[in-house]
């Protein structure tokens, strides 16, 4: 693995090409329902053993700092890790070409059979458990929002601007976020 | 669908990629009033459907994105959503990754010159080698370089060269 007169022992990952990412990506992203990091930790760190945990935890806390959704960014930064620019291309490739293609036969099956009683019911229930699913993001997020009025209060004006009387979100932002930005500044100095 | 409405379609992901900061569900009300109020592609309820269907399906929970797009416009609709919505935070992210990896490529240099100017207690090396070689010969560079290449070697090894280097250390 490592020759004897290599002048850096550093590096110690293993020889992972563009297309074993996009192998690898399509794999997790099939069997991951629900969350991609358990799946991902478990193919990469445990039975491929491409990272060590320690390494592993570093990228993934990396990703969820950056914007964006974060099974994306960790892909990419996984694929960077091991093959560069080709290898985060080949991990994204791999990480959304097979659901794209999954969740486009769902639109053709929805549009076909969308409206058979059967099909309704499930859909209805469906629904139901995404709505659920959505608030239960909403009430974790909450929870660790600062129990005073202040920040409170952006958040009362975002959901009546938002949510009530159906302005863009762009608008609303524009219009809060420099005020609650500047309250919170100001609170702080 | 117009090319024109395709284009604003793509336009319209954009500027949601630059504000979904808070993840994918925070633009979901907007995309609602966007795809379903202002232009009517789609009802509510099959905005609704759309959005559970792609949350049962595998994969990351974005895929509501194409599957929207989709069924506005088909494959230029599914395109013209989630590469838009995707590209800003995926160019962003290579960028980190990059200067991530420099950034560790320096520290290891530098943690690497640090060791190998060091003996195994800390010590300076030079001054190990002018207390073990009673000779009295400038053994820096003819000590250094073979010790160096022995302790890239090693690493967690355990083969004969390298016990017999850590014995010397002692």
């Amino acid at each position: 693995m490592l020759e004897a007169n290599h002048p850096e022992p550093a590096s110690h990952t293993p020889q992972v090409g563009a297309w074993d990412l996009f192998l690898a990506f399509t794999h997790i992203t099939l069997i991951s329902f629900g969350g991609v990091l358990f799946w991902t930790r478990r193919l990469i760190v445990e039975r491929k053993r491409w990272l060590t945990e320690r390494e592993f935890v570093e990228i993934v806390a990396l990703s969820q700092l950056l914007p964006g959704v974060n099974g994306i960014n960790m892909t990419v930064m996984l694929g960077y890790r091991f093959a560069g620019w080709a290898g985060a291309a080949g991990a994204l490739a791999g990480f959304l070409t097979a659901p794209c293609l999954v969740v486009t036969a769902m639109g053709i099956l929805h549009q076909r059979y969308g409206e058979l009683p059967l099909v309704q019911q499930a859909l209805t229930g469906m629904s139901a458990v995404a709505v659920g699913l959505l608030i239960a993001t909403g009430a974790k997020v909450a929870v660790v929002i600062e129990h005073r009025w202040r920040p409170w209060l952006f958040v009362t004006l975002t959901f009546l601007g938002v949510g009530v009387m159906r302005w863009p979100l762009l608008a609303v932002l524009l219009a809060l976020a420099p005020c609650s930005i500047a309250w919170a500044w100001k609170g702080k100095h | 669908m117009a090319l024109s409405e395709i284009g604003a379609l793509f336009l319209y992901f954009l500027m949601l990629a630059f504000v979904a900061v808070g993840g994918a569900p925070s633009v979901l009300p907007e995309m609602h009033r966007y795809v379903v109020e202002v232009h009517a592609w789609i009802t509510s309820t099959q905005f609704a459907e759309l959005y559970a269907l792609a949350q049962v399906a595998p994969g990351p929970n974005v895929m509501y994105i194409p599957l929207i797009g989709w069924s506005i416009a088909g494959w230029a609709g599914a395109a013209a959503t989630t590469i838009p919505f995707v590209m800003p935070s995926v160019t962003l992210t290579m960028v980190v990754a990059h200067l991530h990896a420099r950034s560790h490529a320096d520290h290891d240099r530098a943690h690497t010159r640090e060791r190998l100017d060091t003996d195994a207690r800390g010590r300076p090396r030079l001054a190990r080698l002018s207390a073990d070689s009673t000779d009295g010969r400038d053994g820096t560079a003819h000590f250094a370089e073979p010790d160096l290449a022995a302790r890239h070697r090693c690493g967690s090894g355990t083969d004969r060269t390298c016990v017999i280097e850590r014995m010397n250390d002692r």
